[in-house]
């Protein structure tokens, strides 16, 4: 295999699959990146068998077709550190692979690509549907922070994504808090899976914020997004999603509206008496306005009051503050609506007006 | 023909003797006693066979006049007390009046002694019922020689054990004596075999170098104070230097050796869950306590007391341990063993240890900010900088005077409990969005259901549906990011290993509350990102004792001195 072509889109889609290589992998072939010529393109690949990156390079001057796994450190390393200029790299049936630029030439052994595992081909037939890709990208952000870190539940680490009645909805909980998003997409067959958080973080990385739209292919045991020059596919995690309706249709009958970033700030400074990352903030919400407050029992005491719009008796509610924090981050108004009932029961927050995303925590009982 | 009949003089002696002589070293402790009664200021022992042949004390004391030695030996006789009420209020080690009697009773005993201020000395020889008095020489003080002990009482022979056995008996005795007695010197030989000595110091602390070697007696930290008029004075090692035998525990009452079940249970309580199963402090202990308050005469050997007031006793002890354990938080320091100064050949305590001491274990501790405004500028500075975690196990960490290795989990699980045994209100209930049921074995659910209160405490939120199934409706705040359930099942299937049927309501709680702990804080392996690492290093190191809740040390200091020395830059 030869093949010559430009530094710097070498290393950009190289880039692009790099989060898909093995890391703690037993099979050591799995920290390469395949190489592989087609008539014109050259198409590279990163899995770690759970995860699968592919990608098309099109401007690649082919001068020998063939195919290598290379060491994905090194190699990613040694073009990096390159001269914008035109690489050429020469593989022996060796395995031998030189790369040259300019005047430096270096040389690394490779691995056959028979040593590289088939990568895995879907079970059944495709559900396939279309979503714009500023959309995904919002919907991922705003769900993926909710997830479980906890690797003992595994489900909880995933965010659920449920197609029906041509909408697309995405979930991402806890236990304690609940992130919901929906948006419209086309036609399209229903479905619910769980998508691993590892690949949404790719996407979230590699989606532009632009009208065009990805390609989404869900078979029965792994989901393919397709978009630009890449191909991505994740395994899905297998088992039953804890049923999420009866928790965003739960009713409040108190509403406070409040400035999101005066809101944030005020948080933030209470929450920093709260030095464990658990640490419960007190809100209280009396006519027009919101007491922060956090309280540690050999720290001290911290309170802020902020404007709110808010008539109605007055309510005392404690949040684990990170858990306000995360969605204020994301929540992206000027303003954002906290929704109340009572102290022992779940809080809503959204943006005012808007319907679509609904994020819901628990109280902590103190 | 009456069956009764009163016994020989000779016979009474000898079955009294076996009272308060058993075997040599008994022969030593009551001449060290009484040499030390006499103000003596240099003691020497010598022993041949085991104390089986000979034993010879020497001392500088007061000695003896003619009239007193000719006394001296027969029943009861002594000049430390006069009346009854004298042995409540005594100041001497001895006042039965009967050693040096028992003692002539079964053996050869020849003492030679001058009282101080005269010219003459006499010597007194007892075999049987021969007794000798001539005139001697003798610079002053007192010499007792005990030949042939037990001669007369065959069947006591019998029973003592080797002759290195007894050699270790007697050995044992003087070393307590000497620790209590630091301002004297002792020297003690056996079969012309220096085993030990010590010359008289100004302080316990130069005696414990003396005695136990720098490295061992560097280690130890001192205890000083007084509750309901007892004063407790001595030093103890910290929980990281435990020893596996409870030998290493000295007591002493009004100078008394005593092993006293009360004071013994007080220094165990004193150290409290430091106290791993199965292991033991050093301590050497001096209490002192108004002397009408003890009761002395309870064992001819005098190595029991009885306190009028055991409670008291007990509480003062406990208290001054515990406190001293607090107060000092001993980071324990990486010994470079090199450095090790060794007590020089001659006994003579090396004062350049006391300068080399100074560099030890205690840490500064910054003062917790602790106003809210300070913290809300950020001011709250922590001192100690967490550098690396290694291995997600271990957090590297250091400051202007040292590098410290943290056991994350150690530390977490100590904040954790310290957190949890301090609160007195209720912990945060964090919520769940959907109700968790679980079922449990049958003894488990037991456990719980007996126990729910103290559950719900910690921030269970829990519902009893079934015998064996319950709902989690809320999990502990500080459980927010784990598997609650989990945490749950495995502390009930430890509690219910560890628990004892029958323990106090407070025992109970405390080991739930380790338990919880330790189910709930971080494991080895867990990432730790800085913010998190920088909190639990600096409010572990402020923890009354940077132990783990089961006395697992948590923190390994090594200071820049030590580094340097390691280094040879010195
Ligand atoms: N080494 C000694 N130096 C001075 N006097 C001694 C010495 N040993 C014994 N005596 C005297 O002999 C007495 C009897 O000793 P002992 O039989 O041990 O009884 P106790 O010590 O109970 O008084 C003591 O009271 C003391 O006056
Ligand atoms: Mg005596």
């Amino acid at each position: 295999m030869k093949i010559s072509c430009k530094k710097a889109e070498l290393l950009e889609n190289l880039q692009k699959i790099e989060g898909a290589v093995g890391v703690k992998t037993t099979l050591p072939v799995l920290s390469n990146f395949l190489l592989e010529t087609s008539e014109k393109n050259l198409h590279l690949t990163a899995t770690d068998l759970e995860l699968t990156i592919k990608c098309n390079v099109e401007n690649i001057n082919i001068i020998d077709g063939g195919e290598i796994t290379i060491p994905a450190k090194k190699f990613i390393d040694i073009i990096r550190e390159l001269p914008d200029s035109d690489i050429i790299i020469d593989v022996n049936e060796k395995n031998n692979i030189t790369i040259k630029c300019d005047k430096i030439i270096y040389k690394i052994m490779g691995l056959p690509k028979s040593e590289y595992p088939p990568i895995m081909d879907p079970k059944k037939e495709a559900i396939s549907l279309k979503i714009n890709k500023a959309t995904l990208k919002e919907m991922i952000k705003k769900t993926i922070f909710s997830v479980s870190s906890d690797d003992t539940r595994k489900i909880l680490t995933g965010v659920l994504m449920v197609v029906e009645n041509n909408e697309m909805k995405m979930v991402g909980t806890d236990g304690h808090r609940l992130a919901f998003i929906k948006s419209p997409v086309g036609k399209s067959d229903n479905t619910k899976i769980i998508i691993p958080t590892k690949v949404l973080n790719e996407l979230q990385k590699f989606l532009k914020e632009e009208e065009s739209d990805v390609d989404i292919l869900i078979y029965e045991n792994q989901i393919t997004f397709k978009f630009d020059n890449l191909v991505i596919t994740s395994r899905l995690i297998d088992g039953q999603y804890p049923s999420y309706e009866q928790i965003i249709n739960r009713i409040f009958d108190k509403k406070v509206k409040v400035n999101t970033e005066i809101l944030t700030k005020a948080v933030k400074r209470v929450s920093l008496l709260a030095v464990d990352k658990s640490s419960a903030i007190k809100i209280k919400a009396s006519d027009g306005k919101l007491m922060i407050n956090a309280t540690t029992a050999d720290v001290g005491e911290a309170e802020e009051e902020i404007e709110a719009d808010y008539k109605g008796e007055d309510i005392t509610i404690a949040f684990n503050s990170k858990y306000v924090a995360d969605v204020l981050k994301v929540i992206g108004t000027a303003d954002v609506e906290m929704q109340l009932r009572d102290t022992m029961s779940a809080g809503l927050v959204k943006a005012p007006g808007a319907e679509n995303y609904i994020y819901i925590i628990m109280p902590v009982r103190i | 023909m009456s069956h009764i009949a009163a016994l020989p003089e000779e016979l009474v002696g000898k079955i009294s003797a076996g009272e308060v002589i058993e075997r040599p070293a008994s022969v030593v402790k009551e001449l060290l006693e009484n040499s030390l009664d006499a103000g003596a200021l240099h003691i020497a022992v010598e022993i041949k066979q085991g104390g089986k042949q000979l034993i010879k004390v020497k001392d500088d004391g007061a000695g003896m006049d003619k009239a007193d030695l000719k006394l001296c030996v027969d029943r009861h006789t002594t000049s430390k007390i006069r009346t009854l009420e004298d042995i409540y209020n005594i100041s001497t080690l001895g006042f039965r009046g009967e050693a040096l009697s028992s003692i002539a009773a079964v053996s050869k005993l020849q003492i030679v002694s001058r009282y101080k201020n005269t010219k003459d000395a006499y010597r007194l020889t007892v075999a049987g019922n021969n007794r000798g008095i001539v005139a001697s020489e003798l610079a002053g003080g007192t010499i007792i020689t005990i030949n042939e002990l037990f001669y007369n009482v065959p069947a006591r022979l019998k029973f003592l054990k080797s002759n290195e056995t007894e050699t270790v008996h007697i050995n044992d005795i003087i070393f307590k004596l000497a620790l209590h007695n630091y301002t004297k010197s002792f020297d003690f030989k056996a079969d012309g075999r220096k085993i030990l000595f010590v010359e008289g110091v100004k302080t316990l602390n130069e005696r414990l170098y003396q005695l136990f070697g720098a490295k061992a007696a560097k280690s130890l930290i001192s205890v000083n104070q007084e509750l309901s008029g007892i004063t407790i004075n001595g030093y103890i090692s910290t929980p990281q230097e435990l020893k596996s035998s409870r030998n290493y525990i000295y007591t002493f009452v009004n100078g008394r050796i005593v092993n006293d079940k009360t004071v013994n249970h007080a220094i165990a309580a004193g150290y409290g869950n430091l106290l791993p199963y199965g292991k033991y402090p050093l301590a050497v202990m001096f209490i002192d306590i108004d002397r009408r308050l003890i009761d002395v005469n309870v064992h001819p050997t005098k190595r029991e007391i009885k306190f009028s007031n055991g409670t008291i006793v007990h509480n003062a002890v406990e208290s001054a341990i515990r406190n001293t354990l607090i107060n000092e938080k001993p980071v324990p320091v990486i010994n470079v063993p090199n450095e090790t100064i060794y007590m020089s050949s001659n006994g003579i305590y090396n004062n350049a240890l006391q300068a080399e001491k100074e560099g030890g274990y205690k840490a500064v501790f910054e003062n917790r900010a602790s106003f809210v405004q300070e913290i809300l500028l950020k001011e709250k500075k922590y001192r100690l900088k967490p550098l690396y975690q290694a291995k997600n196990m271990y957090i590297i960490a250091a400051d202007n005077d040292a590098v410290y290795i943290i056991d994350q989990h150690v530390a977490h699980e100590k904040l954790l409990y310290e957190k949890l045994k301090k609160q007195k209100t209720i912990t945060g209930s964090q919520q769940l969005l959907t109700a968790i049921s679980i079922s449990l074995k049958y003894r488990q659910a037991k456990f719980l259901r007996d126990n729910m209160l103290y559950f719900s405490k910690f921030g269970f939120d829990l519902e009893m549906l079934g015998k064996d199934t319950f709902m989690i409706n809320g999990v502990p705040d500080f459980l927010a990011e784990k598997d609650c359930e989990q945490v749950l099942t495995e502390a009930l299937e430890q509690l219910e290993e560890e628990l004892p049927n029958s323990c106090s309501i407070s025992d109970k709680e405390d080991l739930i509350t380790k338990t919880m702990a330790c189910h709930s804080a971080v494991r080895a392996g867990d990432p730790l990102n800085y913010n998190l690492m920088l909190v639990l290093i600096n409010d572990f190191m402020e923890c009354e004792l940077p132990y783990c809740p089961h006395g697992r040390p948590g923190i390994i200091k090594l200071t820049f001195d030590e580094l340097d020395k390691k280094f040879k830059r010195s």
